[in-house]
């Protein structure tokens, strides 16, 4: 299986955002053998123009950059069980092809 | 995102409080006494296919072309390839704009839309670190979001949209620009806006509507809503041209000219100017009233004469007989109307009404005005024109068009077909006898088994003119007025003839 990696857009590194991110760290190496997958960060507030490329309109924002196609989850994920829910989404068609 | 407090004193620049900004768009500022306040925002809301689009790009490219004023597109519907290409056919050169550092898209469309699902709670902060990334990039004065239906669409939670449509408009109320929101309706004459929520977020709410009307289109913006401000109320009529993009015809603006002038010109026939007491004032409107036959073509084409001969050069619009007739109808009178095209005298334009709005055709006879510089304008007839049009519509072309001709110093000579044969007025007289300062009428008169034909000056305006009926015969040289009274009937004008006894 090709790695999958994903990007957490959020606007600004506040503590809210911190432990999101965390969570959603959890939620992976909980669900996902270590090394099959990366997860990339990306302070809109400090890089608009990412935002901008990709089209990201709400905050949070995860994308599944890979393998394609895209998949993308809106909204808050502090709470494990959200963060389990938006992987359980994000990789859902990854998962059934194998 | 840094937060500006409000410096003191430096935004508002008068009493009455609004700083407008011109739009560039043409009529707008007539009709909104000034253009569109800074730091404020106006939905424009409209059906679909009512221009919205078409009014944000325009208000941003003439913010770069005539006020050198940067500006930012978000789009949430419309592709940006599409969009840039759809606006082209204007001259509105996007491409060169944003390379010049005037003009900035920000793509607010969702892709991967199936590919997207909501877990939790959002904003849209990321839309507007965007926006302001974009403003600080090309130093925008101007912002159009377009279209905000879609922001409810993607994201089904209108009480949620509107909390961040209010983040929105605060932080551009912050950035002090000029700020356009359109919004989609669904009738033309129902609620404002289609989720009922875009009108209460906003300062000004204006409306295009793109009604049928008698089988035709006619576009109208209305200004709803202008906080802090006076503006025109109800519908004016607009239209899209190819060229100029929206233009608006703010009629219930237009301001009555007085005439200015005592000069006379002749109006072709030596016998009417000497009942005119000397020919036409120089920017009058003169209207021509007769059935049909009674030779009101005739008398356009000894007014395009009468030009001619004086070296005027007149601007004929025919909208009842194709080109080829008129100049062979010419030609039985003695008048030569492709000699005075060949010395660039006379320009003859055979048009049929129907194919054109009321709006377009008063932009065409504006457009053809500029471009020839005519002294003399002859319509034949306002009739043709009124049939399929509204009564308010028509009266208002009318308005437009003759204080266009005044303003210009033009002598227009218009004609008007009345319904019945004998005597009576059409209904096209009543609409327009109040705009128009000499009238004319050509009326047959029935004698004892013979046709007559009879022309009086019913009014004109500043001037002595003969009060009295007199008869006219059409001949090979034209139109021969007698001088003597015709007195063998009574009651013509009322349609009810009855012989003179004395006569």
């Amino acid at each position: 299986m090709t790695k999958l990696v994903f990007k957490i857009y959020i606007a600004g590194l506040n503590t809210r955002n911190k432990e999101s991110v965390a969570s959603f760290r959890k939620a992976c190496a909980t669900a996902l053998p270590a090394g099959s997958y990366q997860i990339d960060v990306v302070d809109i507030v400090r890089y608009p123009g990412e935002a901008e490329a990709n089209k990201i309109l709400a905050t949070p924002t995860i994308a599944r950059e890979k393998p394609a196609p895209q998949r993308r989850t809106i909204g808050d994920f502090i709470e494990s069980s959200r963060a389990t829910m938006a992987l359980n989404f994000l990789i859902e068609d990854v998962t059934n092809q194998t | 995102m840094k937060k500006a407090s409000p410096k003191p004193g430096s935004k508002q620049k008068d009493q009455t409080g609004l700083n407008k900004v011109k739009t560039g768009i043409s009529g707008f500022e007539e009709i909104s006494f000034g253009g569109l306040p800074k730091g404020r925002t106006t939905l424009v809301s409209g059906s679909s296919g009512s221009g919205k689009t078409i009014f944000a790009c325009q208000f941003l490219i003439e913010g770069i072309r005539q006020f050198n004023e940067s500006g930012i597109f978000v789009t949430f519907e419309e592709n940006v390839h599409d969009l840039t290409n759809n606006v082209n056919s204007f001259g509105w050169d996007i491409a060169t704009h944003e390379n010049n550092n005037r003009w900035r898209f920000v793509d607010a469309s969702l892709p991967f839309e199936a590919q997207t699902r909501i877990v939790g709670e959002y904003d849209l902060e990321a839309l507007i670190l965007r926006i302001d990334a974009a403003i600080k990039e090309v130093k925008a004065k101007r912002i159009v979001l377009d279209s905000i239906g879609s922001l409810f669409h993607h994201f089904e939670d209108p009480s949620l949209i509107r909390r961040e449509l209010l983040k929105i408009i605060a932080f551009l109320k912050q950035k002090n620009v000029v700020t356009i929101i359109t919004s989609e309706r669904l009738e033309e004459y129902g609620l404002v806006s289609r989720f009922g929520v875009e009108e209460y977020i906003t300062d000004n709410v204006v409306i295009l509507r793109n009604v049928l009307e008698q089988e035709k289109r006619r576009r109208t913006i209305e200004i709803l809503k202008y906080r802090g401000s006076v503006h025109s109320a109800g519908e004016q009529s607009f239209v899209i041209d190819p060229v100029k993009g929206l233009v608006i015809i703010p009629l219930t603006r237009l301001q009555l000219t007085q005439r200015s002038h005592e000069t006379r010109v002749t109006s072709g026939n030596a016998q009417l100017d000497t009942m005119c007491c000397g020919g036409f004032f120089k920017d009058s409107i003169v209207l021509i009233s007769g059935a049909t036959g009674t030779g009101k073509t005739l008398m356009v084409t000894e007014f395009i004469k009468g030009g001619f001969s004086g070296r005027e050069k007149t601007l004929f619009l025919a909208y009842e007989e194709s080109r080829e007739q008129l100049v062979r109808n010419a030609k039985s009178w003695g008048v030569d109307f492709e000699k005075m095209e060949r010395a660039g005298k006379l320009q003859i334009h055979a048009i049929y009404p129907e194919t054109a709005s009321l709006e377009e055709h008063l932009l065409n006879i504006q457009k053809l005005v500029d471009e020839f510089h005519p002294t003399r304008f002859a319509l034949d007839s306002l009739s043709a024109i009124e049939r399929g049009s509204s009564k308010k519509n028509f009266r208002e072309f009318l308005i437009a068009l003759t204080s266009y001709l005044k303003k210009k110093e033009i002598t227009a000579v218009f004609t008007s077909t009345s319904a019945s044969i004998v005597g009576g007025t059409s209904v096209t007289d009543s609409h327009i006898s109040t705009i128009t300062d000499t009238i004319i009428l050509l009326r047959y008169a029935e004698v004892f088994g013979d046709i007559h034909r009879v022309i009086t000056i019913l009014k004109m305006r500043g001037s002595m003119h003969t009060k009295g009926i007199y008869e006219f015969d059409i001949k090979g040289n034209g139109m021969t007025i007698n001088a003597k009274r015709f007195q063998m009937l009574s009651g013509i004008l009322g349609g009810l003839p009855i012989p003179n006894e004395n006569a």
